[in-house]
């Protein structure tokens, strides 16, 4: 137990970033984040529990159409801490651009070509971003992003 | 941190050596574009698309009890991880909580399945290795495991065995003691085939100090399973959630530290032990009470709420994102499979081996491309919705 208490707390990391807090059951905290901070959330983490202790483990994208926003939540697996947390950004529907964190986790390759590919989330300064990652070539050519909810081909 | 390069093409003698996407090792799509200086690799594309089927629309398209049979479509070798990690979102949304022998004989499901595969692969890593006799041999004992999973969920392979609040068929002690009698002839042939592995010079020349991971680049990657835990790396789902019964059940976590395709290839053996040893104890130690769950008094509409639901299938780490509306379907499934993360992001790892060693890496991360790649059905630039009758027809057109 000892142990586990000298795991910093994310929420104490990343206090400052933090807009508000949610929660995805079962017991999953999510920070909401502006999305200029994505980065900058991203590296803290990094540093605070070091290259081998905390990985990423899932990035879903969700086309909130009502609301005319892309959420964004980056799943993070902290493993001393045996805890996941999410990262949610907001991005505008009309213009979803945010910056990659490719360069801080190379391991966020599949996730942004993957969301690129189906949402048509922008990622900056990701170059390998392309139509027909996944999305069969018929449908790259009408310009169709499959997972958002306006989708008609 | 090693990003593929693009400067490679620039080499004047490279080779480009296309693998795929009739793939010399699997019997699934994916393309290894490999760039070859001589024999040494200098830098790997992995081409994607070849097998997806559209599952993630399919799933916001059917009711949340459809996708009860929708998700262990997804794969068919770990077919019961993904109803499993599907249902549990679902009861999370539903506020349900199996009984507790419901979760026993989860656990003995989702740990014949870990067998199987992890046999599986190692013939596969055989075969591809010229070791033909060795695949066929596995291949014959994994016969075993198949029937007492036959036994258990009444189906070799596709399952269905999960149901939000329990399982769909509950066991009798004649059944009980036809799958112990089946293990007990499993366990001695588990044992030889790892120390075989462990010291058969055919086994060991190929897969000793070839493609090793840091443990590093093991996190950075995103790696799960038991490719990370091969690098050392102690990451597993079951010891981190304690889902269904994982918390009840004596077991361990197995780690080596070497890092290269033979202590990937053994930790699989000595989780197959550990399964085994898990199966054994959920079939003697099996809870009284009602295990089969009532699906006609299912609610008919999933809250609204989120759900993130994390397991352990014998590739790595799954997880299912599900949003729920106040409706019979969800807003949002999003499934990150672990070949998803294992197969893309491990390009880096193939560079300075030599053009052989590229199938005994591919195979010893253990790779799934129906798992890989899932999200709308569509022919001929039209999207065509399924009925749940089509689609289990699906594989006899």
């Amino acid at each position: 137990m000892s142990e586990a208490k000298a795991v910093p707390d994310p929420k104490d990391v990343l206090r400052d970033l933090i807009i508000r807090e949610e929660l995805v059951k079962p017991n999953r905290r999510v920070f909401v984040i502006d999305k200029t901070k994505i980065r900058e959330a991203i590296s803290r983490i990094l540093k605070t529990y070091g290259e081998t202790s905390a990985y990423l483990s899932s990035v879903a994208g969700v086309d909130k159409i009502e609301q005319g926003i892309m959420e964004l939540n980056y799943f993070i697996s902290i493993l001393p801490r045996t805890e996941v947390i999410v990262l949610r950004v907001q991005l505008p529907r009309a213009n979803p651009v945010i910056d990659s964190i490719l360069d801080i986790y190379p391991g966020a390759l599949n996730f942004e070509c993957e969301t690129y590919d189906l949402l048509g989330i922008q990622f900056n300064g990701n170059k390998f971003l392309k139509r027909g990652f996944f999305v069969p070539e018929d449908v790259v050519k009408k310009g169709v992003y499959p997972l958002r909810k306006d989708a008609k081909w | 941190m090693t990003l593929l390069t693009e400067a490679v093409v620039k080499i004047p003698i490279s080779l480009e050596v296309p693998v795929g996407p009739q793939h010399p090792a699997l019997h699934e799509p994916v393309v290894l574009k490999l760039y070859a200086d001589g024999e040494e690799i200098v830098n790997v594309e992995i081409l994607t698309g070849y097998n997806h089927r559209g599952i993630e629309k399919l799933f916001e398209m059917s009711s949340f009890y459809k996708g009860v049979f929708i998700a262990p479509r997804i794969c068919g070798i770990c077919n019961t991880i993904h109803a499993n990690v599907y249902v549990r979102a679902i009861e999370q949304l539903l506020g349900m909580e199996p009984s507790p022998r419901a979760k026993y004989l989860r656990v003995l499901a989702l740990e014949l399945e870990r067998i199987h595969s992890h046999m599986l692969i190692n013939a596969i890593m055989a075969e591809i290795l010229g070791y033909d006799t060795l695949f066929m041999l596995i291949m014959r004992d994994r016969e075993y495991i198949m029937k007492a999973k036959e036994i258990l969920t009444g189906n070799r392979v596709t399952s269905e065995y999960f149901m939000p609040g329990g399982v769909r068929r509950d066991i009798d002690d004649t059944k009980r003691e036809r799958i112990l009698d089946l293990l007990k002839r499993v366990k001695p042939r588990l044992e030889y085939y790892k120390k075989l592995f462990e010291t058969d010079p055919t086994v060991t020349n190929r897969l000793i100090d070839v493609g090793v991971l840091k443990p590093r680049d093991v996190v950075l990657h995103s790696l799960v399973g038991p490719v990370a835990r091969g690098s050392g790396v102690k990451t597993d789902v079951r010891a981190e959630d304690r889902y269904d019964a994982y918390g009840e059940v004596p077991w361990n976590v197995v780690t080596r530290r070497e890092g290269d395709s033979m202590a990937r290839m053994l930790v699989r053996w000595d989780e197959a032990l550990e399964s085994w040893n898990m199966c054994e104890y959920v079939l003697t130690h099996l809870p009284g009470g009602q295990a089969v769950v009532d699906e006609r008094k299912l609610p008919r509409v999933l809250p609204p709420g989120e759900a993130y639901t994390r397991g352990e299938p014998p590739r790595g780490e799954l997880t299912y994102y599900i949003i729920g509306y106040g409706r019979d379907r969800p807003y949002r499934v999003k499934v990150r499979t672990p070949s998803f993360t294992n197969i893309i992001n491990s390009g880096f790892s193939y560079i300075g081996y030599s053009i052989a060693d590229v199938p005994v890496i591919l195979v010893s991360y253990d790779p799934c491309i129906a798992c890989m790649e899932r999200a709308v059905l569509i022919k001929n630039g039209e999207e065509k919705r399924l009925t749940l009758k089509e689609l289990a027809n699906m594989k006899k057109r």
